[in-house]
């Protein structure tokens, strides 16, 4: 080919502009483009991708790269970061089946927010950017710096400057420095009003807070008050400007008017501090963890920012809130994967903390490693008559509760195979598994909410894989640790907690009950129960069908007929608790007082007189129905000790009330006990009730006892509707609670 | 005869034409200043073998893409270039491809 030289330089010149845009514009987009995938998707290299990313990227993109992935990437606060969040009775991890960490430490993020804060926008990420470093330093004990960096976002301006202030003002009142942090809040309410309906009332919030550590809870409810109003006035002026945009609840209008309802409560009360530290059992105290104090009214969401007590640990696992209104709270953390990976926190479902006003609370939270498990592991198939679970011994155990767990259709379902072994070791006869009481679970078909058979086999499908897990409890009571939880590691991984229990086969009539003709299974079971009246499983699956079915339709008639099937059961196996507590149950219900009082007993002796809440609550119930009320009391009172959800105290304080306790004593006993249902919408307050009740007897003492005394006597008897004709308000209010416990 | 009267009409069409441009094409064929030089060498044509020469274009360009195209899966250190789900079972979270290995693992055991 013939060319000429000037063809061949504009050739090479255009190759070169081709070449240098792919090198300088082209692959830089790619690789951006291939990190923020990487990262977005939390593949493993996807944050070495990312800052590769960044520190290749031009100034402009640079910023908005730092923006979107560190300041404001998944949460805006870095205390709602975490991979799983922890509390009594729940665990959630951060996007359900989440995926590997994106969550940057701050050896990696802190040079990029600094430079965030100093040069990028003054906007809501610039603000973010500063809380989180103002966060981080505070973590570090630095607090000089963490407001050193919330003055340098605010010098810079822009409409998130008020917000950086109050940032400011709640970070004098962590540090205990009221006067300043009062100071910035009266510039604030000097300021003109702010477009963001939340605004004034954030600072509303903190002013209270502030009033009640100075111990002047009543000026505190003032301000509240003030706000409220000031809400509620720019609420119905938002409605008329704009009426299109119809109802309209700012969520800080809620968060004030719970916070009206708290200072109510703590009236003439001070402020109290929570405080403690954050540590392993083997004393590694554990740096940056999320702490949030919860409101009794906040635990049945998932955290938000509304709420007021959040704080991170510093470098030595401390924390601590000042200023905390009197009331009940739970406390939560925020962890990392690293940081729970083969630990838990035992932490009970009513473990709640009682906040009174001036308190200093220490409430120290200890990591335990998980409990190793020996056997039955990795899919043993098991084929004798016993079995035998056994687990690495815990140090300070006194009992191990062994749990478990059952695949059903749309998950699993746990329940307690034995409570208070003493060996880190139990040998079981298999069937007595097969006869635990294991729930079973529901299926749509075709619109109907029907039983899924498969699942009434419990423990006695060999087919199944059947996991387990144990908990370990102290002489107390309290919960050591447990072998489930996160175990995300090689180390911590362990034996895989599967096993099958093939001691025996699938019979015909389970074979039915698999493939969901239940009608069918049943009378098969029937047919082979006459055929073997040895035929334990048979007997079992007859009682745990009807059974099932009476409390889908709430039959009395169909529990009836469980009840031969049961006694016959219990001939052939006559100390299993399941079927005596379900006899008692059933006696308890006809009012046959003697039945009820024998199988009661027999069900304590076969526990070895060992209880619980929930029988304990029944049987005690069950006095009171035959008005032997000192023992029911008795009874009662220990019950409400092992159940801290309190959710019999309304029977318990119906007894001491029939017993002819005075008021005053009952409302007392009702603020000891209070009942918690934290995710039912809200629980009586018996105390209320209580004292309505004394407030309406003062017209006529005697008068009104009487007709406390028939209405409680209808209620015993199960005539709610005598019990509810009594004419006084607060007394058919008790006697409507009252009706509803269970 | 046709031919000459052919050539009379085109020596009279022509006539009007005089030649002035001797000093441009002696520029040309004999250049002397540096930008007659420039300017021929601006236009110098070149025999290039088009096969070789395009062949270890190809190659650079080819090398050039694949250094600056590695995406950062191919970092070495990655174990999969998927991302990892967390799996909950019986009470126990796991990492799932940790724990689809350690099934598959203690079923091929049961077998073996």
């Amino acid at each position: 080919m013939t060319v000429k030289v000037k063809h061949l330089v504009i050739a090479a010149l255009l190759l070169g502009t081709a070449l240098s845009l792919l090198q300088f514009v082209v692959i830089p987009k790619l690789q951006v483009r291939a990190a923020v995938k990487d990262y977005a998707a939390g593949a493993p290299g996807g944050k070495k991708a990312m800052l590769a990313a960044i520190d290749g990227a031009a100034p402009s993109q640079r910023l908005e790269l730092i923006r979107e992935y560190m300041v404001s990437y998944v949460d805006a606060s870095s205390l709602r970061s975490f991979d799983v969040y922890v509390g009594p009775g729940s665990t959630y991890a951060f996007g359900q089946g989440g995926e590997e960490s994106r969550v940057w430490s701050w050896e990696e993020k802190l040079p990029y927010l600094l430079e965030y804060v100093s040069e990028g926008p003054a906007d809501s990420s610039g603000y973010s950017a500063a809380t989180q470093l103002a966060q981080y330093y505070m973590s570090e004990g630095l607090s000089a710096e963490a407001l050193a960096v919330l003055e340098k976002a605010e010098e810079r301006g822009g409409n998130w400057r008020k917000k950086l202030v109050l940032e400011r003002a709640k970070l004098y009142a962590r540090l205990g420095d009221s006067g300043d942090a009062m100071r910035l809040v009266e510039r604030l309410e000097a300021e003109p009003q702010s477009v963001d309906l939340d605004f004034s009332g954030e600072v509303a919030q903190l002013k209270a807070q502030l009033l009640v550590g100075e111990g002047r809870a009543d000026a505190a409810l003032q301000a509240v008050d003030r706000e409220l109003k000031a809400l509620e006035e720019r609420i119905a002026e938002e409605k008329e400007k704009f009426p299109e945009m119809g109802e309209l609840t700012p969520a800080k209008l809620e968060e004030l008017r719970l916070l009206r309802r708290q200072l109510e409560k703590a009236l003439d009360g001070t402020g109290a501090t929570v405080s403690g530290t954050v540590k392993r059992s083997d004393g590694k105290p554990l740096a940056r963890v999320g702490v949030f104090l919860r409101r009794e009214s906040d635990v049945y969401h998932s955290i938000v920012d509304g709420e007021p007590y959040q704080i991170l640990t510093d470098a030595q696992g401390r924390y601590e809130f000042n200023n905390v209104v009197a009331g009940s709270y739970q406390l939560y953390l925020g962890l990392p994967f690293e940081q729970i990976d083969g630990w838990t926190w035992p932490t009970m479902k009513d473990d709640w903390i009682e906040v009174g006003s001036g308190d200093a609370l220490t409430e120290n939270v200890t990591m335990r490693p998980l409990i190793d498990i020996q056997e039955p592991v990795n899919g043993a198939e098991l084929t004798g008559s016993t079995m035998k679970f056994a687990w690495e011994p815990v140090e300070g155990a006194s009992t191990y509760t062994l749990y478990g767990t059952i695949p059903i259709e749309s998950g699993t379902s746990s329940m307690a195979i034995r409570e208070g072994v003493e060996q880190s070791e139990i040998e079981l006869y298999v069937e007595d598994l097969y006869e635990t009481g294991t729930s079973y679970s529901f299926r749509d078909v075709d619109g109907k909410h029907e039983l899924d058979s498969a699942s009434l086999l419990g423990f006695s499908n060999p087919e199944l894989r059947y996991l387990w897990y144990v908990e370990a409890y102290d002489k107390n009571g309290r919960l050591i640790t447990r072998s489930n939880g996160y175990r995300l590691n090689e180390d911590t991984i362990g034996a895989l907690p599967f096993f099958y229990l093939k001691e025996r086969e699938v019979t015909a009539a389970d074979r039915l009950m698999l493939d969901g003709r239940l009608d069918e299974a049943l009378a098969e079971y029937k047919r082979a129960s006459e055929a073997d009246p040895l035929d334990r499983h048979s007997l079992n699956m007859i009682a745990r069908i009807y059974g099932a079915q009476a409390s889908l339709a709430n039959s009395d008639e169909l529990r009836e007929r469980a009840i031969p099937y049961l006694e016959a059961l219990l001939q052939l196996a006559p100390d299993n608790r399941n079927v005596l507590f379900n006899l008692f149950d059933h006696y308890d219900r006809r009012r046959q007082w003697d039945e009820a009082e024998n199988y009661y007993e027999r069900y304590l002796a076969a526990g070895g007189g060992k209880t619980d809440g929930y029988a304990q609550s029944l049987y005690a119930t069950s006095l009171m129905k035959q008005r032997r009320m000192d023992e029911a009391i008795v009874q009662f009172r220990e019950a409400l000790e092992r159940d801290r959800s309190h959710r019999f105290v309304g029977r318990y304080l119906a007894a001491e009330l029939y017993a002819g306790a005075s008021f005053g004593k009952i409302a007392e006993l009702a603020a000891a006990y209070p009942e918690r249902a934290p995710y039912q919408s809200g629980p009586p307050d018996w105390r209320k009730l209580i004292e309505a009740l004394a407030a309406e007897s003062e017209a006529d003492k005697a008068a009104y006892g009487k007709l406390l005394k028939n209405a409680l006597e209808a209620g015993f008897d199960g005539d709610w509707q005598a019990a509810d004709t009594a004419g006084k308000p607060a007394l058919r209010a008790f006697t409507a609670a009252l009706r509803k416990v269970d | 005869m046709e031919r000459e009267s052919m050539n009379k009409r085109l020596r009279e069409e022509l006539d009007g034409l005089r030649f002035g441009g001797q000093e441009d094409v002696l520029r040309r064929t004999h250049p002397r200043s540096w930008r007659d030089r420039l300017r021929a060498l601006w236009n110098k044509e070149l025999e290039i073998p088009v096969v070789p020469l395009g062949l270890s274009f190809a190659v650079i360009l080819a090398v050039v893409a694949a250094s600056g195209l590695r995406s950062p899966e191919d970092d070495g250190d990655a174990a999969s270039g998927d991302s990892r789900q967390l799996i909950e079972v019986g009470g126990n979270t796991y990492w799932k491809d940790d724990y689809e290995r350690a099934v598959a693992s203690i079923e091929s055991d049961g077998q073996g």
